[in-house]
């Protein structure tokens, strides 16, 4: 027992010097690539189906056969349709597998960690990722009072979709990175609408400015932090996160077996604070993401997936 | 189990499941595969 722990901290802190990566790591990524063609499959030819995922997508992409649940909730709490697809998907999809799908489907997740893989990896305190988590909470909260003040003033006929001028159908775009690389930024492409003299790139709509500026300020931070967007800024995750801490799917630490060396903290992308569950066992965070790193790092595995 | 996390999951499953089956007796699926299939900009604040 002591040699084969002795050999796993080895493996971990070889992996440590050359980034060698975890066998679920590769297991995970090959999902995360499939999915991804999957989930834009008007690329191989698939049309448009009614699915519904909690994963961030956005809706305009013209090769997207699932529909994002974030956007689809505001579109249709703008258009004054109680968005009960959305709200079905969310809930249970939170509930039976908690933020799964942000670790192995959700299209930019993916591109957090491929960005996160070339970055800097600097860490933050596992107490200061669930501070971010709250603050994703608040960005949910902020949008949802607006998006519900639209749907009720449309509902009474007073509509002040108006003020909120081009973001009217979906406020939360504003500060979204998804729809601009997804949408806005595909679209230009498609229909070739970049500028073609120099001068032409001041004469841009102003949002467009806005919106790939936070895009870079977002991926400049994913580089840096892995994982950031999903941490501090979605806000699919911040609710899936909320159902997560009930969810039947999760991951469970023996107190038995655990020597509390705090290698699965380290590895862990979304820094979990899992020895703070070791009392009860049931790790339910509102960010793990199930990625599963953990429990193959851990060198007396003492953490396992429960589904119950 | 605690009630606490007993209750939060027959609420979300409740909310869910009722909220499957209106959503396919008002037929919003078929608005979700419009939604995809034609060009809208709900969400592409910033184009021409």
């Amino acid at each position: 027992m002591a040699m084969s722990t002795q050999n796993k901290k080895s493996k971990h802190s070889k992996r440590k010097l050359f980034g060698k990566p975890y066998k679920v790591d590769v297991i995970r990524t090959t999902i995360q690539i499939l999915s991804f063609i999957v989930i834009f499959g008007g690329i191989i030819g698939y049309a448009a189906t009614a699915i519904v995922l909690p994963i961030r997508t956005g809706l305009s992409n013209p090769y997207l056969i699932v529909a994002d649940a974030w956007v689809l909730l505001e579109v249709m709490l703008t258009l004054a349709i109680v968005p009960l697809a959305a709200i079905a998907a969310i809930s249970l999809f939170s509930l039976f597998t908690g933020r799964a799908l942000c670790g192995w489907v959700c299209p930019f997740g993916f591109i957090n960690d491929v960005v996160g893989k070339f970055g800097k990896k600097k860490r933050i305190s596992p107490r200061n990722s669930i501070t971010m988590w709250k603050f994703a909470l608040f960005i949910v909260a902020l949008f949802l009072i607006i998006d519900v003040s639209i749907f009720y003033n449309e509902l009474r006929d007073s509509s002040i979709r108006s003020s909120f001028g081009e973001f009217g159908y979906a406020p939360s775009t504003f500060i979204d990175p998804v729809t601009t690389l997804f949408g806005l930024l595909f679209w230009y492409t498609y229909h070739d609408l970049w500028p073609k003299e120099f001068v032409d790139i001041f004469y841009l709509p102003k949002y467009l400015y806005w919106r790939i500026f936070f895009l870079v300020i977002i991926l400049i931070g994913i580089y840096y932090i892995p994982r950031l967007y999903c941490r501090a800024l979605c806000p699919l995750g911040a609710i899936m996160g909320m159902g997560a801490q009930y969810s039947f799917l999760h991951l469970y630490i023996d107190k038995a077996l655990c020597n509390e060396c705090k290698i699965c903290e380290k590895v862990c992308p979304m820094e979990v604070p899992i020895l703070d569950y070791i009392n009860d066992g049931h790790i339910r965070s509102p960010l793990c993401i199930l990625c599963l790193r953990c429990l193959e790092a851990c060198p007396r595995g003492a953490i396992k997936v429960k589904f119950s | 189990m605690g009630h606490r996390s007993g209750s939060a999951r027959v609420l979300m499953l409740i909310v869910g499941i009722i909220a499957l089956i209106f959503a396919i007796k008002l037929s919003q699926w078929d608005m979700i595969i419009e939604m995809l299939s034609k060009f809208n900009k709900y969400e592409l604040a910033g184009y021409r």
